[in-house]
């Protein structure tokens, strides 16, 4: 690979080369993007669905009734404000109990500590059918059916493997000499935790933060059961009201998976850049 | 000190402080209750798949103007959404007053948890009041009780016909007239497939659909003969029934059944190619007259202009039964869980005969439960007609159910079904995997 | 050495009790459900009337009676096989092509990821739209180019099913590991690919005997994650095809929800859980002691 030194001309081969790769890339995510553009047109598509070429990629007369219907049909703030109060409280607890437990497994190992940390692990392996019944049964002895944290609390025990996972390596990896040189300081391991490491780590809680909260806004299986309540309910139940067996509105069906999404696309966009500096300083040195 | 850090120190305890006080929020569940409820209202909760939410809102709206002193709360899922939730809160206890039931597997399932009905429906209807059912409505109602228990476990809402129906200006165009026989059909067939219109247009993606028309082929060729089977009386693999898989399967290679249909979902979308005139018949069954009845109607449905009903074709070359299968489309049962009783009986009684039941049937969502209960007005006389035809010609004579008791025979009938139809299952082969998943009753 | 050494064991300590909070959230809500599936196992039971006891009737019944378990068994391999590899492929042919000189970076980067924070829900009502054989993307993309082998009820045939499911799960999932192999690539130390260069090595051959072995750490964490993923598949394919055409694209989880709920055989569905449970166990550990736990852990420890 050539690099463009300052005042010297690329070679044309390397010109060309570059020009392929663009156009390539350009390309694939063009293709890459055709079903979330579908969702965007689909969601625009009138009623009279004449209108509409390649299955709804292309729509000849967009109009934002759906968008509209979906607005008067749902309070649509009520079961975003819902989503945000079963979201963010999953995810800042997750963030704290994982790097906890992080800390504990990368930096004071102890006899047995492997068999803990298999132990969270087996969380991953319980099929997602089978936690309903006894997850409700759980949320039910604690009084907390159609309570916000009879979602929260479950969220946070299934989310925590995989942050502590992320948290883990990443922890691993990051130089022990400030942490050493607290120690001499006569820091306590918690104060090392939450003064030396923490502020290290906001790339590897990015991570954790973004992947989390997609997890808990997307969840739907244990929300259908657990938050009946009309106006307790997130936002990810009502593509289900439209997708009914008697309902045939793709319009308005595809103008809430429109809305559903969006919230979760602007925080990532928002978080990509620690996102990425996350996934990248577990390997930089010093 | 690094100002980054402080910056970020600023932001973590915002964020700390933030989510303190939404969790302080989530915890005592301010946000988002709902309005405050009356010192004398009593509350009935309600869960169902049936009616859809907006025609239940209706007529618990119809209820309340009603009996402003009991609340309704619902909530309508989607059909495998519901199994969940009920199968979920029955095993923790914790059940609404009213749930939605089909007859058979469904109610015997969650008998445990019903209170039977007969002395409630008699207080309020008085002592005949069975005779104001269709007599079809209450034998399902009680089937798979075991022997000697005669309580009714849920009563019937609404009730159906499944039958095939046909679109009028495709017919006029070709200048023919509904079949009445297979080779009659096969014929129109020929006809429809070279004007590129589908001939029977079958959702065959969706199991129900597949079995009713299974259930239809069986019921012309040997009447009675499958339900012997569900209790033991019979054998699925009797000539007859695996003579109507492979009558499905002829429905596919005669070109009756659409190309492609095993790829084609009943609803939405066969629904939506019907009701663009892309179907010259279509096997649904008396609740399509609802179609009628949606926001904004495409031209076909307006007052239910374009569609008109007729019975399955005869296939058995003998004289075809006059009867129709049909029976309860849902029913409402009360749980043990109930905190009134009496005031969920309430409801359930009016929603149907009562105003709950005549907003129902307004909708034309299907046919009512009990005799005489009609729809406030019909958009044109066809319609009337039609409605007519169905609950007074049809569904009293129906005699034999749509549904079969045994979710495992359910499941195994459409896998063979769709088995059949896509050549990798014989129908011989077809019928012993349902013999196969059937255990007796008890 | 002696203030060294007790300080630490008050570390060991420490340890347990920095992991205790996420130890009393998993014993809360994980460590009964899985009590819970492992007792229904051991019973013929519908979920709400008590059950009867059948010892390890069902395992023997689903390893040897049930053709639809063998499918599912089949379909588990199929995912694992054609997520895992696929996805990381293509991934860190996605991460080798951003990597080099590209203009807006942060776009594609951004693209190519988007699939994976969108809700399956969305993704399967969209992708059946994309796959309906009745005016649905790739119908009407056949019709007008008359290429009607495109125009197949993929979602709807037995022998397709699957592959249209794991297609879709592909999609959804490549930019994960792009984004893994892309902050893999950033992370090498340049003087050894500059070594390679200028010793002559191409490109390619750079890529294939320096970069890709470099990046073992991203193969593993990628292949331990997709294998448990692909094991657990629920909602993608509930929505897509509900597990059949006449069970043709059944996976563990979407059967042991037919079982449970719909066919009201609790005891069964958790014997299908549990056997889960113990094939994602066996082969995460499997892979980790056979090729390294490094990777989860960091050296040091």
């Amino acid at each position: 690979m050539h690099a463009s030194v300052p005042g010297k001309p690329l070679p044309a081969r390397e010109v060309w080369r570059r020009i392929g790769t663009q156009a390539l890339v350009t390309l694939l995510a063009a293709f890459w993007l055709i079903p979330v553009a579908m969702m965007v047109s689909v969601a625009l598509m009138p009623s009279a669905s004449r209108d509409v070429l390649l299955g709804g990629l292309v729509v000849l007369r967009p109009t934002l009734e759906n968008f509209a219907q979906v607005w008067r049909d749902n309070p649509l703030p009520l079961f975003f404000l819902n989503s945000l109060l079963i979201t963010v409280p999953t995810v800042v607890l997750v963030l704290s109990i994982s790097s906890l437990a992080a800390f504990g497994f990368s930096r004071l190992p102890f006899r047995g500590s492997g068999f803990w940390y298999i132990l969270l692990m087996l969380t991953l392996m319980v099929p997602i059918p089978t936690l309903v019944i006894p997850l409700f049964q759980t949320a039910k002895q604690l009084g907390l059916i159609n309570n916000y944290l009879g979602l929260i609390l479950p969220y946070t025990a299934l989310g925590i493997p995989f942050a502590v996972v992320v948290l883990t390596s990443y922890f691993s990896r990051l130089p022990r000499d400030l942490e050493d040189a607290a120690r001499l300081d006569g820091c306590t391991s918690f104060q090392v935790y939450r003064q030396i490491l923490l502020p290290l780590s906001w790339p590897a809680m990015a991570v954790v933060f973004i992947w989390q909260f997609m997890v808990s806004w997307n969840e739907f299986i244990l929300a259908l059961v657990l938050m009946q309540d009309e106006g307790r309910k997130p936002l990810i139940l009502v593509p289900l009201i439209y997708n009914g067996v008697y309902l045939s509105k793709p319009g308005a069906l595809f103008a809430i998976l429109t809305i559903i999404t969006v919230p979760v696309i602007l925080i990532y966009l928002f978080m990509q850049r620690y996102f990425i500096s996350g996934l990248t300083a577990g390997s930089l040195k010093g | 000190m690094n100002p980054r850090l402080s910056r970020r120190h600023l932001l973590g305890t915002s964020a700390i402080g933030a989510t303190g006080l939404l969790t302080g929020l989530a915890w005592r569940g301010e946000v988002g209750a709902g309005p405050a409820r009356s010192q004398d209202a009593t509350t009935v909760t309600l869960e169902s798949w049936s009616p859809i939410q907006q025609t239940t809102d209706k007529m618990i709206a119809a209820f309340s103007a009603e009996h402003p002193e009991i609340t309704v709360e619902r909530t309508i899922f989607n059909y495998p959404d519901y199994i969940l939730d009920l199968k979920t809160r029955a095993a923790s206890d914790s059940l609404p007053a009213i749930i939605g039931l089909e007859p058979g597997a469904l109610t015997q399932e969650y008998r445990q948890f019903l209170i039977p009905l007969e002395d409630l429906a008699a207080a309020a209807w008085g002592d005949n009041w069975q005779d104001n059912f269709f007599p079809i409505g209450i034998d399902q109602a009680l089937l798979g009780n075991p022997s000697g228990d005669e309580s009714f476990y849920g009563l019937p809402v609404l009730t159906q016909t499944i039958n095939l129906w046909y679109t009028l200006p495709i017919f006029a165009e070709a200048g023919l007239e509904p079949p009445t026989t297979y080779d009659e059909m096969k014929a129109a067939a020929d006809t429809f497939n070279g004007m590129g219109i589908a001939p029977l247009l079958h959702g065959a993606a969706d199991g129900w659909q597949r079995r009713d028309i299974y259930m239809q082929l069986a019921h012309n060729l040997a009447p009675g003969l499958i339900y012997e089977a569900e209790v033991g009386d019979a054998q699925f693999t009797d000539a007859a029934l695996v003579e109507a898989l492979t009558w499905y399967k002829r429905l596919f290679d005669d070109g009756i059944v659409q190309a492609g249909a095993l790829g084609l979902s009943a609803y939405p979308n066969s629904a939506a190619l019907i009701l663009q005139g892309q179907a010259a018949m279509f096997p649904m069954g008396a609740w399509w007259q609802q179609e009628a009845a949606n926001e904004d109607p495409p031209e076909l449905a307006q007052g239910l202009q374009g569609f008109a009903p007729f019975r399955f074709p005869d296939i058995s070359g003998g004289t075809a039964p006059e009867d129709l299968l049909g029976g309860i489309d849902v029913m409402f049962g009360i749980t043990t869980s109930a905190a009134d009783p009496e005031a969920a009986f309430t409801v359930l009684a009016d929603f149907i005969s009562g105003a709950g039941g005549q907003a129902l049937i307004n909708t034309f969502n299907d046919l009512p439960a009990v005799s005489g209960l009609n729809p406030e007005s019909f958009a044109n006389d066809h319609q009337e007609e039609v409605w007519r035809t169905f609950t007074e010609e049809w569904m009293p004579q129906v005699k034999y159910a749509r549904q079969l008791r045994d979710a495992a025979v359910k499941q195994a009938l459409e896998d063979a079904l769709a088995g059949v139809a896509s050549g990798e299952v014989t129908p011989e082969d077809g019928m012993t995997s349902v013999q196969a998943a059937w255990t007796p009753p008890a | 050495m002696g203030g060294k050494t007790a300080l630490k064991a008050i570390q060991r300590q420490e340890g347990f009790l920095f992991i205790l909070p996420a130890l009393v959230f998993f014993a809360a809500f994980v460590a009964y459900p899985i009590i819970y599936i492992t007792r229904a196992s051991l019973l013929d039971w519908n979920g709400l009337a008590p059950g009867t006891w059948v010892g390890l009737d069902n395992y023997v019944r689903l390893f040897r009676d049930d053709p639809v378990f063998h499918k599912t068994l089949r379909n588990a391999g199929l995912w694992t096989l054609l997520t895992i590899f696929p996805q990381m492929f293509i991934g860190f042919g996605l991460a080798v092509l951003l990597n080099g000189p590209i203009l807006g970076r942060t776009i594609y980067r951004a693209i190519f990821y988007l699939p994976a924070i969108i809700s399956p829900i969305v993704i399967g009502i969209v992708w059946q739209r994309i796959y309906d054989p009745f005016g649905g993307l790739l119908s009407d993309v056949a019709r007008r180019t008359d290429q009607m082998w495109l125009s197949q009820p993929y979602l709807a045939d037995p022998g397709t099913a699957t592959l249209a499911t794991i297609a879709v799960n592909v999609w959804q999932w490549t930019g994960f590991s792009m984004l893994l192999y892309l902050a893999g690539l950033q992370g090498l130390p340049g003087e050894v690919l500059e070594a390679a260069t200028i010793d002559g090595a191409t490109g390619f051959q750079r890529l294939r005997q320096i970069v890709w072995p470099m990046l073992r750490p991203v193969h593993l964490t990628l292949i331990l994650l997709g294998l448990i993923g692909a094991l657990q598949t629920f909602a993608l394919v509930f929505i897509l095809t509900r597990g059949g055409p006449n069970n043709a694209s059944q996976t563990m989880p979407t059967y042991i929800f037919q079982q449970a709920f719909q066919l009201s055989s609790m005891g069964y569905g958790a014997a299908i859980s549990v056997v889960l449970l113990v094939v994602a166990l066996v082969a995460s550990l499997g892979q980790m002691r056979l090729l390294g736990s490094r990777f989860v852990v960091g050296e040091g420890d």
